[in-house]
This record gives structure tokens, C-alpha cells and sequence, in this order.
């Protein structure tokens, strides 16, 4: 069957079939793990690549579905899923709402690239409009593919405003599945365990030595987050939000 | 948050910033000690200064509101932590207690401000201690058990005694001189019985409660605006440059930060006859504060020691209050002068090769009569009993008002009334309020989980029998070790015969500690055997089953994160003290062999090599043990054992070392062993579904993805289990990783390339 469904995409043309059919094949393939189907799935993307990432909604949604499908086959032991989409993600031609898909995708079969991979999604996520992406599952789904050894050995390799982007959102986002915070908060604002090696003691690299805007934006995301509006429905039934101060927020973690 | 380096040593404070202290050479065997007391002299000078000056500005009718450091909650919520420490009694560093007493009065009163920087630090340690509940609590417990020991065997307790006898309430001078006593005797009994010991978070989240702080923008509206970050970036240099120690940049930030809003707030509050002094021990910010202030008076910058009755009275300052501090401080001013230039001449005659001994000799003994006569004012003052105001209590029943000075000698003299004076007894108060919490955990875990029943008969277990000579707890231990799992409430009754069954002190220490293990509070459990075997050592008898329960403790006893060196060095230990556990027991028995220390050691030495033959680990290399000599450790283990759950704990130890050792035909044998030993259980402790999994992985040559699924799943329900220690939840990582690994392998090999032929 897996076979078949593969010989079927390979039949897929742009000027015969519509791109639902694609993305129906596509999906099936990916229900049933048909291996089979990822060197036809590259080959459509490489034949139809200039029709795939420019063109209109309904070739956009197939580009994203077979992407999102292949992601799932990485790493792969030959490199090509991971050779097109490095070559995808730094084509400006391509559409950038497939960046953090690709960008996850690479980090997943070659974690050293998540510098440069987040640096890009980072570039690209200004070119989509504003809610676009969803920041805490682009982020948690980075700190899922890439050892946070790599990523805080990688902070003097992000760009200013992706390591400002992975810590304000960072410091918000459990990492999926555990309860840890992927920047925690302590660990902006060090708490100093005075050498104590039975407790855990954690602080979030810094990119200079002691530069004074880092510490300050430090500061702010971590003041930011010490202080974050909580959203709770009034007695309308209405959504409201209220902002608390940083000590107020303590004093509510208290009861 | 600040590296507190800078604050270990006070005497420090007077080197910096004061510029007037002449230099005095350190060449004579006097001079170091001395020269400490003079720095600390000037401290306390600079801080009886700021009393006398702010009394004056109250009444002058300013008035002040005092600002709180983040490091001050910090070292009221952990007091054990690097208390500071002062060369003579001032009221403060004599003892990491009285400082826990002294914050407690300060943190009494009400709109302390917390500037936004420190609430910023707040909710972050909050965070922190929240995660790691479980501190070293029962390190103060046994201190305070220690002294109560030392008290009882003093000559002066029989007033003591008299009095925890009397059938009334205590009159106001029995508390007052209870109290003293004790405070003289055992401060840190009188620590935990003032709630000391509680577990910071619950420390923390009481002093929250009672919301003693406030923002700094309801006192001086604007001063958060007003920051010129230039100024900040001024002072945290300062602060970097002036810190001893290596600390943290973000420290220095916050607490320049914190420090320029003061400041700006006291611009604004000025002219309103309102002014704002932030507390805090630290010198380098103190000094900080004087250089950028534009006049002496304006520094704002207080230690937490002027809280101290030794400087602030219960009632506020009178006119002898204040001219009893003036005296105190010309003494110390005038011990001051007098030893820097006893020094200074004595370092000339040194230099001239011409020591007049008898001019030293004199010099010498007048500073010793000056610094005598200044122990005895500062001996004179009313001491620590008054910090025992009501108002300065930390409460730790709120129904109760058990704070009071009089229910604080109650509990005090409670520990002398129990007939016995049996230390297990009083331990077994305390290890019941562990017992409770972790079950309080578990419910909450149940409840999380949707499935309280399972969890009941799951994670708690106690892995080998340990032995007492009282037959009653021989009995209940090895009937508890001869399941996989324990229940709550039987571990909670070892506990009471622990305390009930025997008065060998050291067998109800060892069996209250197992009981702390099999609830997996291996922290505290570790400290309880090691002082059951410091009690044993003492009386001199057969310890061999402590050692090797201590070594079992050590083990366990492993933190997050733990750095390779650090494991290795646990490791160590424990082999240590089955190696003493092993010749203890060739002396009372004749015989050194126990399969349960050979396997303990087996097991100690797989870690050993595991921690060691990471590629990461390559300078530990070398230490790392053979193969062979695990495989024969725990092949005598077998072979001296007849006991099913033992062999299977030895199968499991074999079938990992064989999946380490990529050795698959001794792996499969292993497999088969351990299988058959499991058979009449119906459950296992985790760390064996751990190895269950890794081996089938190991062992398997063509896995699907719905087996590898299986796998992951049931690692991922063995890594959040309670009983798995954080060096074996690491393995287990380690473990998913690569099974995960084999998981992306199976799909990519999967995957074909489609021959043209077939388009």
C-alpha cells in the first residue's frame, strides 16, 4: 500500500491533478509512514518549487503540508530532506511562513544549526503579519529539537533581536511535556546558591561579558515576566485583563 | 540575585570607602587577630553612627521608611546559608540564629518597601524554591538534638529542670530566664523550636502572608521614572569592581538599579520631611552609596544589625538608650586608636631590629584590657531575650500564637519534661511532619494524575533489609524489605517504633533514617544515619548495618545537574563506608561477606564507569573500574545469596552492566535471570523498568515503530516516577535519547529510493 500511495504521487502533475489531490496523497502517506513516498514528495518540491512557494493560497497550503510531513522523516541518512531545506529556508523567494517548520526540521537532524536556523526564522517572522506564528510552539518546538547545552553554547551566535526574541519568550514557555521553563526565570536573575552542589544552581549564559543593554534587557523580560497580566472573565462572563505589579504577583504565589 | 561573597566576612566592611584608616603591616603574630577586631570596631562605629543620626531625624520629624536588600529575605528564609560572622558579641554575628532572630523582628514591621528590582528576585527565588521544596531542614533539627544532649549533661540545668516541672503557667521572669538560658545553652534549639527549621518555601510563603512589604511607588510616586541610567551603570561598575569574588552581572545590575531609584525616591521625598534607608549587609554597596552621595548624611544605606536590640530597643530610643550606644561606641573608637598604634610601634621596633619586649609586652596587654573592657559593655546590653517581642514573631501555628515568648519556652522546656530525654522521641515529632507532607504531595500528585490508587503501592520501597538488634524493628524492617513497595503508613509507623521499640538512640536514628529513605527523602536520610553513627560511635557498638545503610544514603543522595567529578567523589564515599560496613562486621561476626554490601558496591561501581566513560568525562577516565572487577563483585554477590528479591536487584545490576558493556550474549543471560526473579512480584521499582526497557532496546535486532513507541512511553512513565533518584532519572534521559534515536533510524531506513523502472 505505502508502495502504491507513492506510485500514486509520482503521478501527480501540476497540470493534470489539482493540489487538494496532492495534499490528500500527501497526507495518507503520512498516516500510514509510507517511507517510500519521501523521495517522490522531494522531487514535486524541487520540479514545482517556483509554482510551489510563490504562488497562490491553495499551492502555499500543499508546500506546507509536504514540508510539514517530511519533518517528520528527519534526519535523514542521505541529508536531502535536510540539504532542501536549508537551500528553502534561506530563499528569500520562499514563503516565510514555512520558516519555523524548516528551522525546526534542520535543528532536529543537526542541533549546531540552530543558530543560524533560528537567526533566519527570527528575520522571516517580521515578514509575516503579527500572530502569524504561534511564538511559545516555534520556540518550545526549537528547545524540543536542540539540547539546551547547544542552545546556550549557541547565544553568542543568535542575532540581537532572536536571542531577545528566546528569552522574552523563553521565560513564558514550559518546555512541552516537562515542567521546566525553557529560560527560567531564576535563571536570568541568577539566584546565587554560594557554591551549594545539592541544590540546582542555573544561570542563563550571557552573550557579552557584562554588557550593560543585555543586563538591562535582562532586567525587563524578566521584569516583564514578573509581572504578567493574568486574562480572567468578569462577572459578564466577559474576558478582562489585569495587570499586577511585580510584588503583587509575588504575594498571589504566596497563598 | 548577588553573589554574597562580598558579605562572608563583615570585617571587610571597614576597609573600603572610609580612606582614613592608617595601613598596619601584618608581621606580628598579634596583629591579624587584632586588626580584625579593629575593622570590626569601625563597623560597628559607622552603624551606631546611623542609629544615633536617624533617632535624630525622628526627632527632628522625618520620618523614615525603611527598604529591604532581596539578600536579606534571602538570608532570613535560608539562615543556615553563609551566616556573617564577627570576631566579638555585637549583637548579630555571634551566632547564625540571633541574625535569624534579628530579620525576624525586622520583617515584623509592616510597608517595607521591596524595591521593583528585588521583587523581581523575589519572584524568581520564588520560583526556584518552590521547585526544590525539599531542603536540608533536618540539619538544624539535629544541631538543636546535639545540644539538647550537651545542655542536659550540664551542672547548671537543675533550675532548668525545676522549672519544666512546675504545674502553673510560667510568670513573665521564669519565660524571660528560661529563654535566656537556652539562648546561652542551645541557640539552635531555640532556633527550630521558633520555627527555623520550617522548609523555606513554607518560611518564605508566611513571611508573605502577612504582606509586609509595599511598592516603592506608593511611598514616592515618579521615583521608577525618574532613574538616570547613567547613574546606574556608574554604580554598577562600582559594585563590579569592588566585589571580591567572581558574581554575577545581572546581580550588580539590580542592585545599582534598586539603589538609583532610593536615591531618586529621596529627592522626592525630601522636602517632605520623608526619607527612604534600604537594609542591607552589604559593604560594597554601602560603599557605593557614600561615593555618589552628594553628602555624607545622604547615604541610605542601613545593615540589618541596628535591628538588634545591642542598637534598637523593644520601646523606641531614650536618652540613656542613646547615650548607653554613645558609650559603647567611644569604647570601641578608643580600642581603635589604641591597637593601631600598639601595632604601628610595635612594628617599628620590629623594623629596627631592636624589640623593646617590655614596651610590646605593655602595649599588648593594654589593648587586651581595652578589648576586655569592651566585651563586658557589649555584654551588658540586654542581649537576645528581648528580639523574643510578640511583635517580632514568625508564627508558626497562627491559631496558637505560638511566637509568644511564653509558648516558646514552653516548647523549650517541653524537650526537657519527656522523661526519657530520648532524642528519637523528640525526631519523631519532626519526621511524622515530613511524612505528612509527602503525603500531602501524593495526594496532590493523585489528583494531578487521575490516579491516586496506583501511586499508593507504587514508588515508595525499601531494597534490602537492614538489621537491628532490637527484635522488634528486626522484624518490621525485613518484613517491609521483602516487598517491592511499601506502604505510606508503614513507613510512617516505623517512625513510631523507631522511637517506641528500643532506647539505643543510634538503632532509632538508623531506623528512622531507613524510614526517610523508603519515602525517598534521601537528603535527610543521609543526615539522620550519619548522626546515628556519630551517636553509636560514641557508645562504642556494632555500627556495620549504619555504615552500610549511610553508604546506601550516599548513593541515593544524588542533586540535578550533578558534575561528573562530584558523583564521583559520592561514589567514593559510599564505597568507603561499605568497605568500614565490612570490617565492622568481620570484627562482631567473624564474617565480612553480605551479598547486600557486595551488590550495594557492584552497583556503585557500574556508576563509577558509567559517569566515567563518557566521551565528556575523558580526565576521570582512567579511575574508572574494569569490567571484570564489577562482573566479580556481583558474581560473589550472587553467589552468597539465596534471597529472590536480592538476586533479582543483582540480575538487574548484571543485565545493565552488560547492556553497558555492549555485551549481548552475557546481557541475554542476564535477561533471563532477572525475569525469573521477578516473577512473583507483581510489581517492580522503576529503576528496574528502566533497565527492562534499555535492554529490550539493546537486545532487539529489528524493532517496529509501534515497539519503539512502546518503549518511549513506558521511559517517559519511569523517568516522572517518585522513586528514581536525579542521577537515575539522567540515565533515563540518556536512555530515551537513544531509543528515540533508534526510533528516527527505523523510519529512515525505511524510506527507499523508488526506482525509475517503476514510474
Amino acid at each position: 500500500m505505502r508502495l502504491g500511495v507513492a506510485l500514486a504521487m509520482r503521478c501527480w502533475t501540476q497540470e493534470h491533478h489539482s493540489y487538494g489531490t496532492l495534499r490528500g496523497l500527501s497526507w495518507v502517506a503520512a498516516q500510514i509512514r509510507a517511507n517510500e513516498a519521501v523521495p517522490v514528495l522531494l522531487q514535486i518540491l524541487k520540479d514545482y518549487r517556483s509554482v510551489l512557494f510563490t504562488g497562490k493560497d491553495d499551492s502555499l497550503a500543499a508546500a506546507d503540508d509536504i514540508i510539514s510531513i517530511l519533518a517528520g522523516f528527519v534526519p535523514d541518512r542521505d541529508g536531502r530532506i535536510e540539504t532542501l531545506f536549508e537551500d528553502l529556508l534561506f530563499d528569500d523567494s520562499v514563503t516565510p511562513t514555512l520558516s519555523a517548520t524548516l528551522g525546526v526540521a534542520i535543528s532536529t537532524s543537526d542541533p549546531k544549526a540552530f543558530a543560524r536556523c533560528f537567526n533566519r526564522y527570527c528575520l522571516l517572522r517580521d515578514r509575516v503579519p503579527q500572530g502569524y506564528f504561534s511564538d511559545s510552539d516555534v520556540v518550545a518546538a526549537f528547545a524540543e529539537a536542540v539540547p539546551r547545552k547547544v542552545i546556550e553554547e549557541s547565544v553568542n551566535a543568535l542575532t540581537w533581536s532572536a536571542y531577545k526574541h528566546w528569552m522574552r519568550v523563553g521565560v513564558k514557555t514550559k518546555r512541552y511535556s516537562s515542567d521546566d521553563y525553557i529560560v527560567p526565570l531564576a535563571s536570568i536573575v541568577s539566584v546565587d546558591l554560594l557554591g551549594r552542589t545539592d541544590l540546582p544552581d542555573y544561570t542563563w549564559p550571557m552573550r557579552g561579558d557584562d554588557n550593560s543593554a543585555e543586563l538591562r534587557m535582562r532586567y525587563e523580560i524578566a521584569l516583564n515576566e514578573a509581572k504578567r497580566s493574568a486574562t480572567h472573565l468578569n462577572d459578564e462572563g466577559e474576558a478582562q485583563n489585569t495587570a499586577f505589579s511585580a510584588l503583587e504577583k509575588v504575594y498571589a504565589l504566596a497563598q | 540575585m548577588r553573589s554574597r561573597s562580598e558579605r562572608k566576612a563583615p570585617m571587610e566592611e571597614g576597609s573600603k570607602g572610609t580612606g582614613t584608616t592608617p595601613s598596619i603591616p601584618a608581621q606580628h603574630p598579634y596583629d591579624t587577630t587584632l586588626r580584625q577586631y579593629v575593622k570590626h570596631c569601625k563597623v560597628l562605629i559607622r552603624d551606631i553612627d546611623h542609629v544615633i543620626s536617624d533617632h535624630e531625624a525622628l526627632q527632628n520629624k522625618w520620618t523614615i521608611h525603611y527598604a529591604v536588600d532581596f539578600s536579606e529575605i534571602f538570608n532570613f528564609v535560608l539562615p543556615a546559608w553563609k551566616p556573617e560572622h564577627s570576631p566579638l558579641s555585637d549583637g548579630w554575628g555571634e551566632d547564625p540564629e540571633l541574625q535569624f532572630f534579628v530579620l525576624s523582628r525586622f520583617f515584623a514591621q509592616k510597608n517595607i518597601i521591596l524595591p521593583e528590582p528585588y521583587a523581581v528576585e523575589l519572584r524568581a527565588f520564588m520560583e526556584w524554591l518552590l521547585a526544590n521544596m525539599y531542603g536540608n531542614a533536618a540539619k538544624l533539627f539535629l544541631d538543636a538534638l546535639s545540644e539538647l544532649r550537651r545542655v542536659l549533661e550540664g551542672k547548671a540545668v537543675a533550675e532548668i529542670e525545676r522549672l519544666a516541672g512546675i504545674d502553673r503557667p510560667l510568670t513573665e521572669d521564669e519565660t524571660k530566664h528560661i529563654i535566656a538560658f537556652f539562648e546561652a545553652q542551645a541557640p539552635a534549639l531555640v532556633a527550630f523550636v521558633r520555627g527555623a527549621d520550617l522548609p523555606a518555601a513554607d518560611l518564605l510563603k508566611r513571611l508573605l502572608r502577612s504582606r509586609p512589604f509595599v511598592d516603592l511607588e506608593s511611598v514616592a510616586v515618579g521615583s521608577a521614572d525618574g532613574v538616570d541610567h547613567d547613574s546606574v551603570n556608574r554604580l554598577r561598575e562600582f559594585l563590579k569592581a569592588h566585589r571580591l569574588l567572581a558574581s554575577n552581572p545581572q546581580s550588580h545590575y539590580n542592585d545599582a538599579l534598586a539603589m538609583e531609584q532610593i536615591r531618586v525616591a529621596n529627592k522626592i521625598l525630601a522636602p517632605h520631611k520623608r526619607k527612604i534607608l534600604l537594609v542591607s549587609r552589604s559593604s560594597v554597596m554601602m560603599s557605593a552609596c557614600r561615593r555618589y552621595s552628594d553628602h555624607p548624611s545622604d547615604a541610605f544605606i542601613r545593615h540589618p544589625r541596628i535591628f538588634s536590640t545591642a542598637y534598637t530597643p523593644e520601646k523606641r530610643h531614650d536618652e540613656r538608650s542613646i547615650s548607653d550606644l554613645r558609650r559603647r561606641q567611644q569604647s570601641l573608637d578608643l580600642f581603635a586608636k589604641a591597637v593601631q598604634e600598639s601595632l604601628a610601634r610595635l612594628q617599628q621596633s620590629l623594623s629596627t631590629l631592636n624589640p623593646d619586649e617590655e614596651t610590646d609586652g605593655q602595649q599588648i596587654i593594654e589593648a587586651e584590657q581595652l578589648l576586655d573592657k569592651m566585651r563586658k559593655d557589649w555584654a551588658n546590653i540586654e542581649g537576645m531575650s528581648a528580639a523574643f517581642i510578640r511583635a517580632g514573631e514568625i508564627k508558626v501555628d497562627p491559631g496558637a500564637d505560638p511566637g509568644s515568648p511564653k509558648v516558646i519556652a514552653h516548647h523549650l522546656l517541653e524537650f526537657l519534661r519527656d522523661d526519657t530525654r530520648n532524642l528519637a522521641r523528640q525526631a519523631k515529632q519532626y519526621i511524622q511532619k515530613l511524612i505528612d507532607d509527602v503525603r500531602r504531595q501524593r495526594d496532590v500528585l493523585g489528583v494531578k494524575l487521575q490516579s491516586a490508587a496506583p501511586l499508593q503501592t507504587e514508588y515508595l520501597n525499601l531494597l534490602y533489609p537492614i538489621h537491628f538488634q532490637s527484635k522488634e524493628l528486626e522484624d518490621y524492617v525485613v518484613e517491609l524489605a521483602r516487598h517491592w513497595s511499601v506502604n505510606l503508613d508503614a513507613a510512617s509507623a516505623l517512625v513510631e517504633k523507631a522511637a517506641n521499640a528500643t532506647d539505643d538512640e543510634y538503632e532509632q536514628l538508623l531506623a528512622m533514617s531507613v524510614s526517610l529513605g523508603i519515602l525517598g527523602l534521601w537528603e535527610v536520610a543521609e543526615n539522620y544515619a550519619a548522626y546515628a553513627l556519630e551517636l553509636g560511635q560514641q557508645d562504642g557498638g556494632q555500627l556495620y548495618e549504619g555504615y552500610f545503610w549511610h553508604a546506601v544514603c550516599v548513593r541515593k543522595n544524588s542533586v540535578r545537574d550533578e558534575p561528573p567529578h562530584a558523583s564521583v567523589e559520592r561514589i567514593k564515599k559510599a564505597i568507603d563506608e561499605i568497605d568500614k560496613a565490612s570490617i565492622e562486621r568481620y570484627r562482631a561476626l567473624g564474617e565480612a561477606i553480605d551479598a547486600r554490601y557486595l551488590k550495594e558496591q557492584g552497583a556503585l561501581l557500574i556508576e563509577w564507569r558509567q559517569i566515567a566513560s563518557s566521551p565528556d568525562n575523558s580526565a576521570l577516565r582512567d579511575s574508572r573500574p574494569s569490567p571484570s572487577a564489577i562482573t566479580d563483585t556481583l558474581s560473589r554477590a550472587w553467589s552468597a545469596t539465596e534471597d529472590t528479591k536480592l538476586r533479582a536487584q543483582i540480575s538487574n545490576a548484571l543485565f545493565y552492566h552488560f547492556i553497558a558493556e555492549e555485551d549481548r550474549e552475557n546481557a541475554e543471560v542476564h535477561r533471563s535471570q532477572l525475569e525469573e526473579s521477578l516473577r512473583r512480584y507483581p510489581t517492580v521499582p522503576s529503576f528496574i523498568r528502566d533497565t527492562r526497557v534499555w535492554g529490550d532496546y539493546f537486545l532487539s535486532t529489528a524493532p517496529t515503530v509501534e515497539q519503539v513507541d512502546t518503549w518511549l512511553k513506558e521511559l517517559d512513565l519511569v523517568y516522572n516516577a517518585y522513586d528514581m533518584t536525579p542521577f537515575e532519572k539522567e540515565l533515563v534521559q540518556r536512555h530515551r535519547i537513544d531509543v528515540s534515536g533508534r526510533r528516527n533510524q527505523i523510519i529512515k531506513d525505511q524510506i527507499k529510493p523508488l526506482p525509475r523502472t517503476h514510474v
